[in-house]
């Protein structure tokens, strides 16, 4: 009841206001401390520099000059991924070393051959034998040659 | 200027990321004992005739498939790590190459390897060598150079050498295909 008594007296209403308002005049505006107005102030500053510090990353950001070579890593990256796997040998790949292996040993057997036939032409034929035993227990093929020559 | 750096930065990454899986390739086989660095053989007898380099992972596959057919030779490529040969056709002895035979000799035998034979003619230079491991051998070495022709060989690898006289007699190659023949 009492409120809609206030609502009906104008000169109540005015006295309320009248009062609010040399209260709020009498209020003093509080100073923010001074380490809260430096933080505040600091804020723009360090959002600006975020900002700098990744923009490059932002296509729309970075300068003609370098799109190109960016660019051109992908490619770069992509052929070295493929160039870094290991390749599976196909088939002809392992004949082909079959190959190389039976040319290298001939090689290996050639120099036996012809390292023998040094050693005959300097010690001649009885001595060779006897030379060529005991360097076939560490050489094979020398006593692979000895066997050739034999027959 | 930015962007004359900036391209050759990228033409420097390019040429490394290229030689990248080649590198690693040699590089692999330098980190075993018996691997043989020849030095700059081409400057001396131009461009081989014959150039094998068989790798540790193709070894493994040759092996494999041999095995029913030659396990000896099975077993034997399966404890190799790689085969290198190079052969030149010469004509006449070349300039520097007995120094280089000597040169490469003498590092050898610094570095552990055994000289197994040695045959030093006016017109021929053998050098057999061996890196032993206790009783077993981690690398055969050759290099023969004579008039018509120079042949350096690296066998890299565990190697029995009873055993690769078994497995070189089952090999029945005829280098006439090369230009050379072993009945010489």
């Amino acid at each position: 009841m009492k409120k809609d008594n206030w609502k009906d007296r104008p000169e109540d209403i005015e006295a309320w206001e009248s009062q609010i308002d040399s209260m709020m005049e009498q209020l003093t505006v509080e100073k923010a401390p001074a380490s809260l107005s430096r933080r505040l102030k600091r804020i723009p500053r360090e959002e600006r520099r975020k900002e700098n510090r990744w923009s490059w990353l932002m296509p729309g950001q970075l300068p003609q000059w370098a799109l190109a070579p960016a660019f051109a890593a992908v490619p770069l990256l992509v052929l070295a991924f493929v160039l870094m796997q290991p390749q599976q040998p196909s088939a002809a790949d392992v004949e082909q070393a079959r190959q190389d292996l039976a040319i290298a040993f001939a090689y290996l057997d050639k120099v036996g051959y012809r390292t023998g036939n040094e050693i005959q032409n300097v010690l001649g034929g009885e001595l060779r034998h006897s030379v060529k035993d005991n360097l076939s227990e560490h050489i094979p093929f020398t006593e692979q040659s000895r066997k050739e020559e034999t027959t | 200027m930015r962007t004359l750096m900036i391209r050759k930065i990228l033409t420097v990454c390019m040429t490394a990321l290229m030689a990248l899986p080649v590198m690693a390739q040699e590089d692999a086989l330098k980190e075993y004992p018996g691997y043989v660095d020849f030095g700059e053989l081409n400057a001396i007898f131009g461009e081989p005739t014959v150039q094998i380099s068989v790798g540790a992972s193709l070894l493994g596959l040759v092996s494999s498939l041999s095995a029913s057919e030659d396990p000896e030779a099975a077993e034997l490529f399966k404890r190799l790590n790689g085969v290198r040969v190079n052969v030149f056709e010469t004509d006449g002895m070349a300039d520097g190459a007995v120094d280089l035979v000597k040169e490469v000799s003498a590092g050898l035998g610094n570095h552990g390897w055994e000289s197994v034979v040695t045959v030093n003619s006016i017109d021929e230079q053998v050098r057999v060598f061996m890196m032993i491991n206790g009783d077993q051998v981690e690398g055969i070495t050759v290099m023969a150079v004579e008039e018509t022709e120079a042949v350096f060989v690296n066998v890299i690898g565990s190697i029995n050498p009873e055993e690769l006289g078994r497995v070189m007699e089952n090999f029945d190659i005829d280098l006439n295909g090369h230009g050379h023949d072993s009945e010489e």
